[in-house]
C-alpha cells in the first residue's frame, strides 16, 4: 500500500472510529491457531451496541491491521459468524480464591454458620454456573491460597468441577494468603493449550497478597516467584485467554481490573452469593452473544500486530475496537531497507569464488626431482641435477634425508643421460621402483622409489624436449 | 589439493554462500508484506537459501578437480536442485508444524514461538541433507549419496539447529541471522567432508603433472578417468592420456582398474591391471600421469 493510500485509510479509521472507540463494542479474544496454516486470523467481538436479534444476517464487518498502531492495512473478511460459541463451545476455567478472608461473612466478620461465609457463598454461585454450561462446553477450576491447586484441569466436565467444590476446606494460617497474582499467571499456564474461545474467570474477595513478599519466606511451591499485572496480560494476550475478574466484597484489588480490560475481559464486583450467580450468568451470556470475524492475515513484519474491527450500528453510525495479538518471529521481525553494503557481501562472495575458478590451482613441473611422500617432511621437493645424484642419509649426499637408521649413507644414484634425456637409478642393493626391487632401472616422472623405508616420488617435466636438467636448487652438483 | 585442504576449502564454500545468502535474505525480509502468506514467504527464503549453498556446494568438486565446465555446469545444477531442496525442506518443516507439531505445542505462544522455530529448524535440516545429496546424485554415485545422506543429517541439524537458534533468540537482528547462515554452512561443509573420508574405499594421490598432489576419494561404483571434462578424475596436461582413458571400479570391498579401451596405457606397479584388486601403495600409471593408491588424511 502505497504512504498516500495509508494515509487515506488512517484518516478513513480515524473518522470511522470517532466517538465510537469503547462504546459499544469490544475485541475479546483474538484466535490464531489457523494463522501459519491457513494465514488466517479470527477474532471475537462483543457487540451488544448493534442489538442483532435472532436470525438476522451477519453484519459486515471490516478489519484492518498495522504493525505500529498507526499506519493501517485493510484486510480481507472472510466469515462473519453471529453467536459461534453456542455451536463451538467455549472453555472456561474457573479460578476461585480459598484465602483465609473467604471463610469470613460477607461483611468480613466471622462467618456465624457454615453458609453465611463468602466461600459458601461463592461455591453455590460456582455450581449454578456449572449446571448451566452447554454440554459443549469445557471447564476446569483451580482453589488458590499461598498454593494453588489445579483441581479439576481445564477441558474437563461440569461434574468435575463440582466434586473439587465440595473437596474445599479452610486453609491454615500459612496457607491463608492471597497468592492472586501469581495463582493467575500459573492458571493461565494450565489453560492456555485449551482449543477454541478460552475465559478464564477468578474471583478474589482481596488484594493481591503474595506470600514471600509479605512474610519475607519463600512461598512453598514457588519460592520467591512473583507476578506484575503486566506479566499476566503478556501471557494472556500471546496465548489469546480473555480473563474476567469477580471482586466480591468490599475489599478490592484495583489491579486486577486492568488485567481483565487489557485481555478483552470485564470486571464485575459482587457484595453476596445473590449478585455473584447474576455475575457468572451475564459473563455466559455476554461471551455466548459474541460475533466471530474470521479475516485473512496480512504480513506484517514484527512479533506484535493490532487488529481494528468495524461496523457500521442500526443507526448508521459506525463502532470500532482495537486489540494487538502476537505473532511468531522466527520469519524475521521485519529487516531494515536493503544497505547498498549488501552488494559488497554478494559481490565479495562472488568474487572469491570467481578466483577459486579461475585461480590456477596446478602447479607444472618444470625440472627434475624427488619429492619426499611421506612423514613430517612430505611434500619436501629435491631438485636433481648433473650427470648423478647421490640420494642417502650422509649429510654430504647430494640429496640428504635425515631420520631414517635403515638408510645408507649413500642408498641410491640417479644417473641422468644428456644425450637421451633419460633418468636411471642404480643402487647396489635393491631399491623398489613401484613396488618391484631393483639395482638398475630407468626413471619415468611419478616412478615411487622405496629406499629402505624411506619413499620418495621421481617428477620430471612429463613433456620433455630434448634439453637437460635445469638449475640445482635444492640439491647439489658432484 | 590433500584431503585436508580440501576439508578447509569444503567449509570456506559454506562460509561464501552464507556471506552470499546473507544480504539475499534479509532483503527478502524487507518485502516480508508484499508476500500473500506465511507459507510463500518461508518458500521463498528456504528456495534463496538452497540455491545459494546449492551453487557453492555443487561447484566445489569441479573447483577442486581443476575442471572449470564441471564447475560451472556444478553451479547450475547446485542452484536448480538447491531451490528444489529448499521448497521440499519448507514444506516439510509446515508439514512437521501442521501434524507432529500441533500436539507438540498446544498453545499459541508456543506454536508461533518455539514451534515454528523448531519447524523451521527441521526445514533447515532437510534442506541440508537434500543439498548434501547433490554432488551423490549428480556423479550417480550411491556411496556419494551415503555421505550426503550421514554429512547433511549431521550438518543440517547442527546448522539448522544454530540457524533456528538465533532466529528465536535474537529475531529480526542481521547479524545474528549472518552468524547462524554462517555456522549452517560450515556445518554442513565440514560434516560431509568428514563422511567423505568415512565412507570411501580409498584415494588416489596424483604422483606428477601439473595435478600433483590432489587426492581423489574413491565413493562410486566407477569412476571415470581421461582428458574429457565428463571425467570424475580430469587429467588435463598429461601426455598421452584419452578422453575417456580409464575406470576405477569398487565393488564388494574390491578396487580395481581398468581400461577404457584397448592399447590406452593403464599399469599397477607396472604391469597391467589385469582385474587384479588395488591394495595400499600401488602406483597406477594413465598415460604419463601416475597415482598412488591408498587411504590418506
Amino acid at each position: 500500500m502505497t504512504t498516500t493510500k495509508r494515509a487515506i485509510a488512517a484518516a478513513l479509521m480515524a473518522a470511522a472510529g470517532a466517538g465510537a472507540w469503547a462504546q459499544g463494542i469490544s475485541i475479546t479474544q483474538i484466535g490464531t491457531e489457523r494463522l501459519l496454516s491457513n494465514q488466517e486470523t479470527r477474532v471475537y467481538v462483543s457487540a451488544p451496541a448493534l442489538g442483532l436479534a435472532d436470525g438476522v444476517e451477519p453484519p459486515l464487518f471490516e478489519v484492518w491491521e498495522s504493525g505500529d498502531g498507526a499506519d493501517w492495512l485493510q484486510r480481507p473478511v472472510s466469515r462473519v459468524s453471529l453467536e459461534p460459541n453456542a455451536d463451538e463451545g467455549i472453555s472456561f476455567f474457573l479460578l476461585l480464591d480459598n484465602s483465609g478472608s473467604m471463610w469470613t461473612d460477607p461483611a468480613g466478620a466471622e462467618a456465624q454458620d457454615a453458609g453465611g461465609s463468602r466461600i459458601e457463598s461463592a461455591k453455590a454461585a460456582a455450581r449454578a454456573f456449572l449446571g448451566a454450561l452447554s454440554p459443549k462446553d469445557g471447564v476446569g477450576l483451580a482453589v488458590f491460597n499461598t498454593r494453588y491447586w489445579n483441581a479439576s484441569p481445564p477441558g474437563g466436565r461440569p461434574a468435575d468441577a463440582e466434586r473439587v467444590l465440595d473437596e474445599i476446606s479452610r486453609p491454615g494460617t500459612e496457607d491463608a494468603f492471597t497468592e492472586l497474582f501469581l495463582s493467575l499467571q500459573r492458571g493461565l499456564a494450565d489453560f492456555a493449550a485449551e482449543p477454541g474461545r478460552r475465559v478464564l474467570i477468578v474471583l478474589s474477595d482481596g488484594e493481591n497478597y503474595p506470600y514471600a513478599l509479605k512474610t519475607g519466606k519463600p512461598n512453598p511451591e514457588t519460592g520467591i516467584r512473583s507476578a506484575s499485572p503486566s506479566d499476566i496480560v503478556d501471557s494472556a494476550v500471546r496465548d489469546g485467554v480473555t480473563v474476567y475478574a469477580i471482586r466480591f466484597g468490599a475489599q478490592r484489588d484495583p489491579l486486577v481490573a486492568r488485567i481483565a480490560e487489557e485481555t478483552g475481559g470485564r470486571t464485575f464486583d459482587a457484595m453476596d452469593g445473590a449478585e455473584l450467580a447474576r455475575v457468572y450468568d451475564e459473563i455466559r451470556t455476554d461471551v455466548l452473544s459474541e460475533i466471530a470475524v474470521d479475516y485473512r492475515a496480512g504480513m506484517i513484519p514484527g512479533e506484535k500486530r493490532w487488529v481494528k474491527v468495524a461496523v457500521a450500528n442500526a443507526a448508521g453510525g459506525r463502532l470500532s475496537a482495537t486489540r494487538h495479538y502476537f505473532a511468531g518471529t522466527v520469519l524475521g521481525r521485519g529487516a531494515g531497507e536493503p544497505r547498498p553494503y549488501y552488494l559488497l557481501f554478494v559481490g565479495a562472495a562472488a568474487a572469491a569464488w570467481l578466483t577459486l575458478v579461475l585461480a590456477k590451482l596446478e602447479r607444472e613441473t618444470d625440472r627434475a626431482g624427488v619429492r619426499l611422500l611421506y612423514g613430517s617432511q612430505a611434500t619436501r621437493f629435491f631438485a636433481i641435477a648433473g650427470p648423478q645424484t647421490v640420494i642417502g642419509a650422509a649429510p654430504d649426499a647430494d640429496v640428504s634425508i635425515a631420520g631414517n637408521p635403515s638408510l645408507k649413507a649413500s642408498h641410491a644414484t640417479i644417473l641422468f643421460d644428456e644425450a637421451k634425456n633419460v633418468y636411471t637409478i642404480v643402487a647396489d642393493s635393491p631399491v623398489s621402483v613401484n613396488n618391484h626391487n631393483v639395482v638398475r632401472r630407468r626413471l619415468e616422472s611419478g616412478d615411487v622409489i622405496n629406499m629402505a623405508g624411506t619413499v620418495v616420488v621421481f617428477d620430471e617435466e612429463l613433456a620433455k624436449g630434448p634439453k637437460g636438467p635445469k638449475g640445482a636448487e635444492g640439491g647439489k652438483r658432484r | 589439493m590433500s584431503l585436508t585442504l580440501k576439508r578447509v576449502f569444503m567449509a570456506v564454500f559454506g562460509l561464501l554462500g552464507a556471506l552470499f545468502l546473507w544480504p539475499c535474505l534479509l532483503t527478502l525480509q524487507y518485502y516480508q508484506e508484499s508476500f500473500p502468506s506465511y507459507l510463500l514467504f518461508s518458500l521463498a527464503q528456504g528456495i534463496a537459501l538452497g540455491m545459494a549453498f546449492g551453487a557453492f556446494f555443487g561447484s566445489f568438486e569441479g573447483i577442486v578437480v581443476s575442471s572449470r565446465p564441471k564447475a560451472f555446469s556444478g553451479l547450475l545444477f547446485g542452484a536448480a536442485f538447491g531451490a528444489v531442496a529448499g521448497a521440499a525442506g519448507v514444506m516439510a518443516g509446515q508439514l512437521f508444524l501442521f501434524s507432529a507439531g500441533s500436539a507438540l505445542w498446544k498453545t499459541a505462544s508456543a506454536r508461533n514461538g518455539v514451534g515454528l522455530a523448531i519447524a523451521s529448524g527441521v526445514a533447515w535440516t532437510i534442506i541440508g541433507v537434500i543439498l548434501a545429496l547433490t554432488e551423490g546424485l549428480r556423479a550417480r554415485s550411491a556411496r556419494k549419496l551415503l555421505v550426503g545422506l550421514a554429512g547433511g543429517s549431521f550438518g543440517g541439524l547442527a546448522g539448522g539447529a544454530a540457524l533456528s537458534a538465533v532466529s528465536y533468540f535474537f529475531p529480526g537482528e542481521p547479524w545474528s541471522l549472518l552468524a547462524g547462515l554462517a555456522v549452517f554452512g560450515l556445518s554442513l561443509g565440514l560434516c560431509y567432508s568428514l563422511f567423505e573420508n568415512r565412507f570411501s574405499s580409498g584415494a588416489l594421490m596424483l604422483l606428477n603433472g601439473p595435478l600433483k598432489g590432489k587426492e581423489y576419494y574413491v565413493l562410486s561404483r566407477a569412476m571415470r578417468i581421461g582428458s574429457g571434462s565428463d571425467c570424475d578424475i580430469v587429467l588435463k596436461g598429461y601426455p598421452d592420456v584419452e578422453k575417456a582413458h580409464a575406470t576405477v571400479r569398487a565393488s564388494g570391498g574390491k578396487v580395481v582398474v581398468e581400461q577404457e579401451r584397448s592399447g590406452a596405457r593403464v599399469l599397477v606397479n607396472d604391469e597391467p591391471p589385469a582385474g587384479r584388486a588395488l591394495k595400499p601403495e600401488d602406483v597406477i600409471a594413465v598415460g604419463k600421469a601416475k597415482f598412488i593408491y591408498g587411504y590418506f588424511g
